[in-house]
């Protein structure tokens, strides 16, 4: 188990290291481009971009994990899953909102505006919000179990806007991001580009969100642990 | 809990109208507001030449406040009067959902009523397909008001309550919004109209149905915490 970690910690280290070398190094400046260097922020943009979505999805499995435990199962059971839930929107925050600042950056760049409500923006913009919004619901409450019902019920609900952003708004609405229904954007990318992705950067993000998971439900699980022995 | 959940939630929806009209707490304060927004819209665009791509987006967002500063109050005021427990006790959750919701719909249908013809009025906005205009407005309340319900309902169980009310609601009809607005102006608009408008209403239709059908499924978790 401990090898375990330490062989996920290492992994993790050695492929961001690779990532940031990748970006930085070996990837070429695209051409076509307004600004070729700006390109590779990508690099950045879209593991963070996907990170905050697997996040949604990972606290949304939480939180029927609660549903169905809480009243019912014991409390340790919905203590840890409400802590997961929590983590996992936090963490979601942080992404969304790197995603955010390095996709204007971006987009100031190629298209020359900050933002321009296109339906991917918009999308990440509402997830940005939906974390923050739960985040802020679960400071209104303080007794446990009704914070980890309201807040789990909130984090399902908000599922609905989500699908509707990510399959209908596009075909609706004209997208920069090239091509309405296309899920991966890597679509159109240099293979230089797609092997520093797909090879080191998004398995090197895939390992730091579990580590901050581990971590920050490990701090939560102490946490209730002094609570309870007060 | 012997009748069918159908029946609980008649029962529900038509009690709170009686209290409703009793005490015209919530109609009036909604409908009051819509109205002082929309005539703070006009006052700002007195002379303006308004183009319908302007006007539909105040249009929305008129009723999305007006929605999301009235529609949690079926539940607030259970949860205020301390009935929220009998409630619990002589009906199932589906039965006060559906309740609430027929409710909302019913409360949200009378400012339309009267906000939509008092919008028109002052943006002296052309409607050339009022058919297509009316499907749009009446499928985007309906998806306004099944998301302000189950918002609603978590929102009465927190405290500040209402600056999370908006919050918490926001960014989930905010691609209902969107829809709505497109959807409008495409009802308003001068090209030649085609079979396209289906989609828009197919589009705020579905996002009502699921709305409809997640806050079902988590209802019971919010309405039995105590």
């Amino acid at each position: 188990m401990r090898l375990l970690r330490w062989t996920h910690r290492a992994t993790t280290g050695i492929l961001l290291a690779l990532a940031t070398w990748g970006a930085m190094v070996y990837v070429r400046p695209a051409e076509g481009f307004l600004y070729p260097d700006g390109a590779r922020i990508i690099i950045l943009h879209v593991p963070c971009a996907w990170i905050a979505c697997l996040a949604y999805l990972v606290a949304a499995w939480y939180a029927v994990r609660i549903l169905r435990s809480v009243g019912r199962g014991s409390r340790q059971q919905w203590r840890r899953a409400d802590d997961g839930c929590n983590a996992a929107m936090e963490l979601g925050l942080v992404f969304s909102a790197l995603t955010t600042i390095t996709g204007s950056i971006f987009s100031r760049l190629q298209w020359g505006a900050f933002w321009s409500w296109d339906p991917r923006q918009t999308s990440i913009l509402v997830i940005m919000l939906l974390f923050a919004a739960y985040l802020v619901l679960r400071s209104a409450l303080t007794e446990p179990q009704t914070r980890a019902r309201l807040s789990s019920a909130y984090a399902l609900v908000a599922v609905v806007p989500g699908l509707f952003l990510i399959w209908v708004l596009p075909r609706i609405v004209n997208t920069l991001h090239g091509g309405a229904n296309q899920a991966v954007i890597g679509g159109g990318l240099d293979p230089q580009y797609r092997l520093v992705l797909y090879a080191f950067a998004l398995p090197g993000f895939l390992g730091l969100f579990a580590w901050l998971m581990q971590l920050r439900m490990r701090i939560a699980a102490l946490e209730d642990r002094t609570i309870n022995q007060r | 809990m012997s009748q069918a959940w159908w029946r609980q939630a008649l029962a529900i929806c038509a009690k709170d109208m009686r209290i409703e009209f009793r005490e015209r707490t919530s109609v009036t304060s909604v409908l009051l507001f819509a109205v002082t927004s929309l005539v703070v819209v006009g006052f700002a665009l007195a002379g303006l030449a308004l183009t319908s791509d302007v006007a539909v987006p105040l249009l929305w967002i008129v009723l999305f406040f007006a929605a999301f500063s009235g529609l949690a109050h079926v539940f607030v005021e259970e949860e205020e009067g301390g009935t929220a427990s009998a409630l619990l006790m002589a009906a199932s959750a589906e039965g006060v959902y559906v309740g609430k919701l027929l409710y909302n719909l019913a409360l949200l249908g009378v400012v339309g009523l009267v906000a939509v013809p008092l919008f028109l009025l002052i943006t002296g906005l052309p409607v050339p397909r009022a058919g297509q205009f009316v499907g749009v407005v009446v499928f985007g309340s309906v998806a306004l008001a099944s998301a302000a319900t189950i918002v609603g309902a978590i929102v009465a169980k927190a405290r500040a309550r209402g600056a999370l009310f908006g919050a918490l609601g926001f960014p989930v009809v905010l691609p209902l919004l969107m829809m709505a607005v497109v959807a409008t102006r495409r009802a308003v608009g001068a090209d030649a109209d085609d079979w396209s408008w289906m989609r828009d209403v197919g589009g705020l239709v579905g996002y009502a149905a699921m709305m409809v059908a997640a806050s079902v499924l988590v209802f019971p978790a919010i309405w039995e915490t105590n």
